[in-house]
C-alpha cells in the first residue's frame, strides 16, 4: 500500500458516537481545502507506531480516500482511551520526538488538578478545599465542615458524587443522588470506605448548591485553543450529572442564571469566563500541549462558580449534537493544528514554545 | 557558610527601601547594610536591617539555622519558599542564598505530581546536607514573561514535592531527553544558569565520537550505518551482526542477522514472535520493507558474548560526577538477560547480578572479579573524561560494557540519563549514593559546595 504525506492528523474513537465521522469529515474536507492541507482521520487500532503509519480517512484537496500515511507531524487526539493496550499505544506516540499530539489525554487525575490549582493565587475564590480521600483526610474535613462532597475519580455514570451532611453532632446523611442514608459518625469512616471499594475519590468541602429543577445547577464550560493559539470559550451549558442522573438542559445557563440572579447574569457568566480562561492559562504550565478542556463548576446560594471537575477534550455527545457547537468545538481544533504548523514548529516541544497564551492569560488573572 | 531559615512579615510599618532582609545583630554586623542578593537567578538590591527580636542563632547546623527575614515586596520578589532550609554566603558585594537547584523532566509522564517523583524523593535523603531549593519542572513550566517556573518544588517538612511560583535555578539537572533537545540551549540565550547532561548523543554519533579515542578504540565493536551495501558486506565479514536503532535504547528496535551455509539469512526481528529465513538476495527488500533505511539503523557484528546459563549479560557501569567535580565509579552492575532473550536491559526481562556473581558464573575461577573492576573502572573514566574534553557538560553516565567469551571486553553503549532499577534490588545503599550523587554535585555547582572536605563519603 502507497504511504501518504499529510500535515495534519485527528485521532477519534471509533465507538463513540459523538465521534460522528460523516460530520467530521465533511467539515475536515472543507477546511483542509480552505488552507491547501492534507488531513489524516484515524483511530488507535490503526496506528502503527513502529512503522510510523497511520490507516484512516485522508483528506485532500476535497477529496476523501482510505489509505496508509505517515504520521503527520501535528495531531489532535478527540479520543478517551480507557484500554490499557489504548492507553500504553497513546503512551507511546505522545513520547515520539517526531510528531506532537494535542491532548494525549483526555482524563486526568482529579486530585492532582486540584492540587495544581490550589497553587494557582486567588483560587480560592472558585476552588473548593479538597484532598484525596484517606482516613486521615475523612476525619479532618469532617471535623471542619459540615458537608463533605466525596467525587469518584473513575466512574463514566451518574451521579459521579456522594454528598456526605452533617445533621446533628454524632449524625450524618449520606446522599447518592436522590437517595439519603442516616450514618453514625462513628461508622462513617468504614461506611465510606466500603462505598469507595477502594477507587481513588476526591475529598471536597460541601457547600449549598444553586439548584434548578431541583438539583444541584452545573456549568460545563469547554475552552480550547484555536487559530491564534489563545485560549477561549468555545461553548457553555447548564447541566447535572455530577450529583444526580445525567442530563444537559435546553435551557441556555444565562437565562437558568437570569431567573435567579436578575441583575448579575451577565456578571456570572463573565465571571464565569473569566475563570475559566485563567484556569486554561495555569494548567499550561503544568499540562504541556493542552488545546482543550472541560470544566465543570456548580454554584453557591450567590451564584459564585466552584470548579468540581476538569476534563479534556469534550466527550459528551450533547455539544455534537448541536452542528453550530460541533463545529465551532472543530474548526478550533483544525485552526490550534494549523497555528502550530505555521509557525514553522518542528518537533517535540514546539508547542509549548509558540503558546504564550499561559502567560498572557496568567498574567491577566 | 550559615544555614538560615526565611520568613516574611511587615517588621516595620515605615520602610526606607521596598526590600529589607532584617537579620539578628550579630548577623548584621558581618552583612553590608545595603548589598546585593542572589536567589536562583533573582538578583536584587537589599537593605540589611537589625531587628532585635530576631534571636541570635549561629546558623551553623541545618537544625539550627539563622533567621532571614524579609520585607513582604523582597519576599514576592525572590520567590524563595519559607519551608525550605538554605545556605547562606556572603562577599564583600553579595550576599548569595541557595543553592537553588532544577530538575528538568522529560515526556515519562504527562504530568507531574509528588506521587510521580519517587525517584528524586529518594535523592532528597541527602537534603540535610544540602539544603536549598530543589525544584522539579519541564518545559512547559517556564514562564519567560514573569521569568518564573510554575512547577513543584521539595517540601521538606512534608517530604513531598508542592506545586508552587519558584524561581529559575541556577543549575539545572537534566533528567529528560525526550523533549526537544535544543530547549536547553535555547535557553541559555535568556537564562545565565548552568545545566548538565545538556546532551544526548545517538548511538552513531558516539561511535564516531569514540572511534577518535585510541585508548578505547579496541573495546568498539565496529560499526557502520545500515545501508544497502554496509549490511551484506558485515554479513560477509562476520556472520552474524546486529541492527540497532540510533536514537533508542533499552533494547528497542534491535533485529539479529546470522548468515547461513545455504545461502539464506536468518532473522531475529524485533516486531515478529519467531525467527524467520530469507534469501540473501532479498536483503534489500528486507530493509526497505522494514523501513530500516529511513530510520537511522547502524549495523554492528554480533558479539559472543560470556554466558550465564546460556543466557548473554552485559556491565552497567555508573560514573557520576562528584561534589569535587571528579569523576567516581558509584556502581556497577551486571545484567543477566530474560530466559530467551538477547537483549539485557532489565526493563526487558532481565534481571540484575553482583560482578563478582556474574564472573563467577560465566567463568568459574579464570576471572579476577578485582582486576575486571578495575579495567572497567579504567575504560569508564576514559570514556568521561574524554567527554568532558568536548567542552560540553556532563554529570552522568549509565555505561554498557559486555565481555566476551574470550574475556575481551567491549564498550556497547552510554546512556546520558540511566536508570538505576537493577541497583535498587541489588544493593539500597548503592541505589542511594547513585540519587545523592547529583544533588551534590548540583549544590557545588551553584556555589554551594564543601570546599574543605575530600568529597570521599557523604
Amino acid at each position: 500500500m502507497k504511504t501518504e504525506t499529510v500535515h495534519l492528523g485527528f485521532i477519534y474513537d471509533t465507538k463513540k458516537p459523538l465521534h460522528d465521522m460523516d460530520n467530521m469529515m465533511g467539515r475536515f474536507r472543507q477546511l483542509s481545502a480552505q488552507y491547501d492541507v492534507r488531513t489524516v482521520l484515524f483511530s488507535l487500532e490503526h496506528l502503527d507506531l513502529e512503522e510510523q503509519t497511520a490507516d484512516g480517512a485522508i483528506i485532500a484537496s476535497d477529496r476523501i480516500s482510505q489509505g496508509r500515511c505517515e504520521l503527520p507531524s501535528w495531531m489532535y487526539n478527540f479520543a478517551l482511551h480507557t484500554t490499557a493496550d489504548h492507553i500504553e499505544k497513546m503512551r507511546n506516540l505522545r513520547k515520539l520526538e517526531t510528531a506532537t499530539v494535542i491532548n494525549p489525554i483526555n482524563r486526568f487525575i482529579q486530585d492532582i488538578v486540584f492540587e495544581m490549582l490550589a497553587s494557582l493565587p486567588g483560587s480560592h475564590q472558585f476552588l473548593l478545599p479538597s484532598a484525596p480521600l484517606e482516613e486521615s483526610t475523612l476525619s479532618e474535613y469532617i471535623d471542619k465542615f459540615d458537608a463533605l462532597f466525596l467525587l469518584s475519580e473513575n466512574t463514566f455514570h451518574s451521579p459521579k458524587a456522594v454528598v456526605i451532611k452533617k445533621i446533628r453532632q454524632n449524625d450524618c446523611m449520606i446522599y447518592l443522588g436522590a437517595n439519603g442514608q442516616l450514618c453514625g459518625m462513628d461508622d462513617l469512616p468504614e461506611y465510606v470506605k466500603k462505598m469507595a471499594g477502594g477507587k481513588s475519590h476526591v475529598l471536597m468541602k460541601g457547600i449549598d448548591c444553586l439548584t434548578w429543577e431541583e438539583r444541584p445547577l452545573e456549568a460545563r464550560v469547554c475552552l480550547q485553543k484555536g487559530m491564534d493559539g489563545e485560549w477561549a470559550v468555545a461553548a457553555m451549558a447548564a447541566k447535572r450529572g455530577i450529583f444526580s442522573e445525567s442530563t444537559y438542559y435546553d435551557t441556555p445557563l444565562n437565562w437558568i442564571l437570569k431567573g435567579r440572579f436578575s441583575n448579575e447574569t451577565g456578571e456570572i457568566g463573565q465571571r464565569l469566563a473569566d475563570i475559566s480562561l485563567r484556569i486554561g492559562g495555569f494548567l499550561d504550565f503544568h499540562i504541556p500541549v493542552l488545546g482543550s478542556c472541560t470544566l465543570d463548576y456548580i454554584f453557591d446560594g450567590n451564584g459564585c462558580p466552584y470548579l468540581v471537575h476538569v476534563g479534556g477534550f469534550e466527550q459528551d455527545p450533547y455539544f455534537f449534537r448541536h452542528s453550530k457547537i460541533r463545529m465551532e468545538l472543530l474548526d478550533r481544533a483544525f485552526h490550534y493544528l494549523l497555528f502550530l504548523r505555521n509557525n514553522n514548529a518542528t518537533g517535540k516541544g514546539a508547542a509549548d514554545d509558540m503558546d504564550k497564551s499561559s502567560d498572557r492569560r496568567h498574567e491577566s488573572g | 557558610m550559615t544555614w538560615i531559615k526565611v520568613q516574611t512579615g511587615d517588621t516595620n510599618p515605615v520602610e526606607h527601601s521596598p526590600s529589607v532582609l532584617y537579620v539578628s545583630e550579630s548577623l548584621a554586623n558581618r552583612l553590608k547594610s545595603k548589598t546585593k542578593l542572589i536567589f536562583g537567578q533573582k538578583e536584587i538590591d537589599i537593605e540589611v536591617q537589625t531587628l532585635s527580636s530576631i534571636p541570635e542563632w549561629k546558623g551553623d547546623q541545618f537544625h539550627e539555622p539563622a533567621l532571614f527575614r524579609f520585607s513582604p515586596h523582597a519576599f514576592d520578589q525572590l520567590l524563595i519558599q519559607e519551608s525550605a532550609t538554605y545556605r547562606m554566603r556572603c562577599t564583600d558585594t553579595t550576599i548569595h542564598i541557595g543553592p537553588v537547584i532544577g530538575f528538568l523532566l522529560g515526556d515519562q509522564h504527562y504530568y507531574y505530581h509528588d506521587r510521580r517523583l519517587r525517584e528524586l524523593t529518594d535523592a532528597m535523603g541527602i537534603y540535610e546536607q544540602v539544603g536549598g531549593l530543589f525544584i522539579a519542572f519541564r518545559q512547559c513550566s517556564v514562564s519567560w514573561k514573569e521569568m518564573c517556573i510554575y512547577g513543584l518544588y521539595f517540601d521538606y517538612a512534608s517530604q513531598k514535592w508542592q506545586y508552587g511560583k519558584l524561581p529559575l535555578p541556577s543549575v539545572v539537572y537534566r533528567r529528560g531527553f525526550n523533549a526537544r533537545n535544543n530547549f536547553v540551549n535555547e535557553c541559555g540565550d535568556r537564562v545565565n544558569w548552568k545545566v548538565f547532561n545538556t546532551v544526548r548523543f545517538d548511538k552513531w554519533e558516539l561511535y564516531n565520537q569514540l572511534k577518535e579515542n585510541g585508548i578505547l578504540q579496541p573495546y568498539l565493536p565496529e560499526t557502520a550505518l545500515l545501508t544497502v551495501d554496509s549490511l551484506p558486506a558485515f554479513l560477509d565479514k562476520y556472520s552474524k551482526v546486529i541492527l540497532k536503532p540510533a536514537k533508542l535504547s533499552r533494547g528497542r528496535g534491535i533485529s539479529i542477522l546470522s548468515s547461513t551455509r545455504d545461502g539464506t539469512v536468518e532473522i531475529h526481528d524485533y516486531r515478529r514472535l519467531t525467527d524467520f529465513r530469507i534469501p540473501a538476495s532479498r536483503l534489500k527488500e528486507y530493509l526497505e520493507e522494514g523501513q530500516y533505511l529511513r530510520r537511522d539503523y547502524i549495523v554492528q557484528p554480533h558479539l559472543d558474548l560470556a554466558r550465564i546459563d546460556g543466557t548473554p549479560w552485559d556491565i552497567r557501569v555508573v560514573m557520576q560526577k562528584n561534589r569535587m567535580n571528579r569523576w567516581v565509579c558509584n556502581g556497577i552492575e551486571c545484567r543477566l538477560a530474560g530466559a530467551g532473550k538477547q537483549v539485557t536491559n532489565i526493563s526487558n526481562g532481565g534481571r540484575a547480578l553482583a560482578l563478582d556473581e556474574a564472573l563467577k558464573l560465566a567463568f568459574g575461577a579464570e576471572a579476577d572479579p578485582v582486576q575486571v573492576a578495575k579495567d572497567i573502572g579504567e575504560i569508564s573514566m576514559e570514556f568521561c573524561e574524554m567527554m568532558d574534553r568536548t567542552g560540553l557538560c556532563f554529570a552522568e553516565f549509565g555505561l554498557d560494557i559486555a565481555i566476551d567469551r574470550q574475556r575481551h571486553y567491549w564498550f556497547i553503549e552510554a546512556n546520558v540519563r540511566p536508570t538505576f532499577k537493577g541497583f535498587k534490588t541489588l544493593d539500597e545503599r548503592i541505589y542511594r549514593q547513585i540519587c545523592y550523587e547529583p544533588v551534590l554535585y548540583s549544590a557545588s555547582v551553584a556555589g554551594f559546595g564543601w570546599e574543605d572536605s575530600d568529597g570521599t563519603s557523604i
